[in-house]
């Protein structure tokens, strides 16, 4: 393999690709990435044998060939070399030079046939979406998820496409829930899948770097993203989630809407005092107002009111604070609007005006 | 011969058999020999052993003796003047009652037994030897002298599986020891081929025979510690967390005046100390439990090394409570141990004074003594404490919701530590500090872990524990028992915030957990939870043993490392903050906080004072 590439798309591509490597991996071959040239494209791919990325560039290729070199090396030494020089790889029997510049490097390598590849595409529907606006909505729910490991099924958001309800994403931890969902112009099918806390991450970074339009697929065992120059695959998590819908909601009686950002800020402070390992914070609702308060075994307390529109009865419900600032920092409204029953029921947050994105809140008692 | 096959055993046959449980090496023969001269009112016993008691085992006392047709009745199988109904078999008070000890040894030895009845004019001596029993009349005597000569000459078996002299030997000193620490005001002296090798005097007191047996070193790295639970009286000899020992062998349990070795009990001494010992020493302690003989049944073991308690939970939560009062008290308290290794470690490399070494041990045990038993006369005072609140308070357990506001909860400090003026931080890790009477090195890491877990438990303790509620209940299938059991104790799980449903005959729905925990797995949390509660049956302690785990990382995980530089105001204000912290000699993982060298030990180890 004889290749030159522009250093700046290279370095981004690379990176892309090594953000996914496992740095410890016990199989050496893991901790590489796969670089294949040919067609004038060099094809840039990484897996943890969990998610696989690939990245294509179109580049000048004097020998076609492939080839597999340490991840973390490349983009360490890629990151280094001079931002305007282009960048020089040529295998030399088990090493590959780098050169750039005046710099000049050898990296030991291991043949491409050893590389375990992506799998192929196994997906039974796709839809075309806006990058950007899938990224927001991962963003305003990815929080929720679990990082416990003995629930499988919780630690991974679900993505799921219907005909009534468009594309809607789901995320748990057993004590809260964020979904946010948003209608489709485009003809669907029902599909669900579970996606993985990591392959989560990794496709918003993608969304969000990509300009236009991505697509998303989902399948029994697979989602993937194809993403302009980038693609990613990853396997689901094959498990059942929870019937999210019988977790919301729908008869809270009582409503309080109040400034997002004020409540925001509240919360903050209150939280200063607040015990440090269970954050529990009160909520007192009453005539147009709420009052937060918050103590710890320290004995040091805050409290402070915030206007609210809100007529029902008295209620006090305890929180986790950072349940709740979770979510208002999700929420793009100016105000948003908290339902509830009572002390021990969960408690509905909606942004003000839609009910596209729900989040429940199970309350605390302290 | 006839058809008929089954016959009843002849009596010297019969003997051998229950030799064989009862008679086990030369320490079961001076055990049951002993505890037959106890059973007679003996004040003061003496054993001569000549080649490890395998040629001869002889134990004389001066308790009430027998009468010659008692003693020709002794050794009869199943004789004994100790119990006569099986109602008295649930309340023994005695040492022996199975009546099985005389003729099992004078079965498998040559047996010699020389006594008279307490007043009479007469005495007699027999003489057994493989089942001929021969008996003639001898002067009166004080007491019961017993020879047991070639003992196993008869069942060469056995013989040939004896140990080594020596460590026969040390199973009749183990013995002896048991024995003595049960009845401290009974003088026990034993020879070995001729030699003296212990002496305990008449009328010691209890703490005073402790010390007999356990040796000075004890005496000043350790407190006394009484309390009473369910009706079970516990009087513990308590070595310092920073004193222990790398095996269970210097533990000793009395149970109603009966050295016993039992695994539960060991398991509850351990966990008493868990809080502050490194998990594979093991403490060193002395603890007596009285109880009501109707709640220990003893006629489990045929050397009565083993019991079985009516309410094995009860025992258990007795002891930890006992054991953390006492660690309460010495909390502050680092063992004179790490000291002594200072001073050898660094008398090792000062060749001058080659002597030094032995010289130095007994001035540091007094060091020891002297700084201890300065906290210890503070101690006296508030040393009982019986009632339940106390007893909850002790075993840490977040105290329960009642008196969850209670702002003054938690360890109290008692006894006064001073640490001194930091002079300066050793490579990163370790600070020097100026005393009144030395210097004192301070491990930073492991003083300041402490610090961090100390305040988590209080938090803990201050604050009821909040509840964070499910908002999908998570599925638990723990098995039929654990359901039967939790069907009858759901109420317990509450006081954890612990929210269980049944939904089937052994399946459960988790509906809220410890809001402190809520990160962790549910099912494994709770499954934790009910596995500790079912063991120890004492509610605060399964909380606290989940809880303690889980703060136990993170303060180590929250705490300075070494390696970390410290201006001399932060190492002053560690040091101080050292003083205010319970149980701070050690860190989480029992290793000491901190080791003192007085001025007296450094004069010594550069020769200035002998």
């Amino acid at each position: 393999m004889h290749i030159t590439v522009p250093r700046t798309s290279f370095l981004q591509h690379v990176q892309r690709c090594q953000n996914i490597v496992e740095k410890r991996s016990p199989n050496a071959i893991l901790s590489n990435l796969l670089l294949r040239a040919s067609n004038e494209t060099l094809e840039i791919v990484a897996t943890d044998l969990q998610i696989g990325v690939s990245s294509k560039v179109h580049i000048h290729i004097q020998d076609e060939g492939e080839i597999t070199i340490s991840a973390k090396k490349l983009f360490d030494i890629v990151k280094e070399l001079d931002v305007d020089s282009d960048v020089e790889l040529k295998t030399e029997s088990s090493f590959m030079e780098i050169k750039s510049g005046r710099s000049k490097f050898r990296l030991s390598t291991l043949p491409a046939i050893d590389y375990p590849g992506i799998p192929e595409q196994d997906t039974d529907f796709s839809i075309q979406f806006e990058g950007k606006d899938l990224a927001t909505m991962i963003g305003a729910t990815s929080f929720s998820m679990s990082t416990d490991e003995t629930r499988k099924y919780l630690t991974g958001t679900l993505f799921e496409i219907s005909p009534e309800q468009g594309l809607q994403l789901i995320a748990t931890d057993g004590h809260r829930m964020a979904l946010v969902g948003t209608l489709l112009d485009q003809n669907v099918e029902a599909c669900r899948a579970i996606v993985p806390r990591k392959a989560v991450a990794e496709i918003k970074k993608i969304c969000e770097e990509t300009q236009g339009q991505v697509t998303l697929s989902l399948g029994k065992r697979q989602v993937r993203l194809d993403a302009g120059e980038h693609s990613l695959t990853s396997k689901v998590i094959d498990a059942k989630f929870p019937v999210y819908q019988d977790v919301i909601p729908s008869d809270n009686p009582e409503e309080a809407v109040v400034d997002r950002i004020r409540m925001d800020q509240i919360l903050r402070r209150s939280m200063i005092v607040a015990n440090e390992f269970t954050h529990d914070v009160r909520l007192q609702f009453s005539n147009n107002s709420i009052q937060v308060s918050a103590h710890n075994t320290e004995q040091e307390q805050a409290e402070e009111f915030v206007e609210a529109d809100y007529t029902g009865k008295d209620v006090s419900i305890g929180f986790n604070g950072r349940y709740l600032r979770d979510v208002l920092s999700a929420v793009q409204t100016e105000r948003v609007r908290i339902q509830f029953k009572d002390e021990l029921s969960p408690v509905l947050i909606l942004e003000d005006g839609s009910d596209a994105s729900k989040y429940v809140v199970m309350p605390m008692r302290i | 011969m006839s058809d008929q096959l089954i016959h009843i055993l002849p009596a010297h046959v019969a003997n051998q058999i229950a030799a064989g449980e009862v008679v086990e090496r030369p320490a079961s023969v001076v055990k049951e020999l002993l505890e037959n001269s106890l059973d007679a009112g003996a004040k003061s016993i003496t054993v001569r052993i000549a080649e490890a008691g395998k040629k001869r085992i002889e134990v004389e006392d001066n308790g009430y003796g027998m009468s010659a047709a008692d003693a020709e009745l002794a050794l009869k199988r199943h004789a004994t003047s100790k119990i006569s109904t099986t109602e008295d078999l649930h309340h023994i008070a005695s040492h022996g009652f199975r009546g099985e000890a005389l003729p099992s040894i004078a079965s498998v030895s040559r047996f010699r037994m020389q006594t008279s009845l307490q007043g009479s004019h007469e005495g007699v001596e027999l003489r057994m030897d493989l089942g001929e029993l021969e008996t003639r009349p001898a002067a009166p005597r004080k007491g019961t002298r017993i020879e047991v000569l070639d003992l196993f000459l008869n069942t060469p078996a056995r013989l040939n599986f004896m140990r080594t002299d020596k460590t026969e030997e040390a199973a009749i000193i183990e013995v002896m020891r048991g024995l003595a620490i049960c009845n401290p005001a009974v003088a026990l002296n034993l020879e070995l081929d001729g030699r003296k090798r212990l002496s305990f005097t008449e009328g010691q007191n209890e703490r005073g025979r402790v010390i007999a047996v356990m040796g000075s070193e004890f005496a000043g790295n350790s407190i006394e510690q009484r309390i009473e639970h369910e009706g079970i009286q516990i009087s513990a000899h308590l070595g310092l967390p920073t004193y222990h020992h790398r095996d269970t062998s210097r533990m000793l349990f009395l149970v109603n005046g009966r050295v016993i070795r039992d695994k539960q009990l060991i398991a509850a001494l351990r966990a008493g100390y868990r809080d502050v010992m490194f998990h594979d020493r093991y403490p060193v302690a002395v603890i007596r439990l009285e109880m009501d003989p109707v709640n220990v049944d003893v006629n489990v073991h045929p050397a009565k090394r083993e019991v079985r308690f009516k309410s094995p939970q009860a025992v258990r939560a007795a002891i930890v409570a006992c054991v953390r009062a006492g660690v309460e008290r010495m909390g502050q308290t680092v063992s004179s141990m790490p000291t002594d290794q200072a001073l050898q470690a660094m008398q090792k490399t000062s060749p001058a004074f080659p002597d030094a070494a032995s010289g130095s041990f007994s001035y540091q045990s007094g060091s020891g003594a002297g700084f201890s038993s300065g906290g210890r006369s503070k101690f006296a005072s508030g040393a009982r404490s019986s009632n339940a609140a106390d007893l909850q308070h002790l075993l840490f357990g977040a105290p329960m919701r009642e008196s969850a506001h209670e702002p003054e909860a938690g360890y109290e400090i008692q006894g006064t530590l001073n640490l001194g003026t930091p002079l300066a931080q050793i490579h990163s890790c370790y600070i020097l500090s100026q005393s009144e009477d030395g210097v004192v090195l301070i491990d930073q890491h492991a003083a300041h872990e402490r610090i961090t877990y100390e305040k988590m438990k209080s938090q803990l303790d201050r604050g009821q524990l909040a509840e964070q509620i499910m908002l999908t209940p998570e599925k638990w299938s723990p098995g039929l028992s654990i359901a039967a059991w939790l069907s009858d104790h759901a109420e317990t799980l509450k006081t954890f915030a612990v929210d269980l449903d049944q939904t089937t005959e052994e399946s459960f729905s988790i509906r809220s957990v410890p809001a402190l925990l809520s990160g962790e797995s549910p099912v494994e949390l709770v499954a934790e939870l009910v596995d500790a509660c079912m063991l120890i049956g004492f509610e605060a302690e399964g909380r606290s043993r989940v809880l303690e785990r889980w703060l136990g990382n993170r303060a180590c995980k929250g705490s300075i490392k070494a390696g970390r530089m410290l201006a001399i105001e932060d190492q002053d204000a560690l040091l101080r903050e050292m003083e205010r912290t319970p149980n701070i000699a050690q860190c989480n993982h029992g290793r000491p906080t901190y080791v003192r060298l007085s001025l007296n030990d450094l004069d010594r180890l550069f020769g200035r004072k002998e």
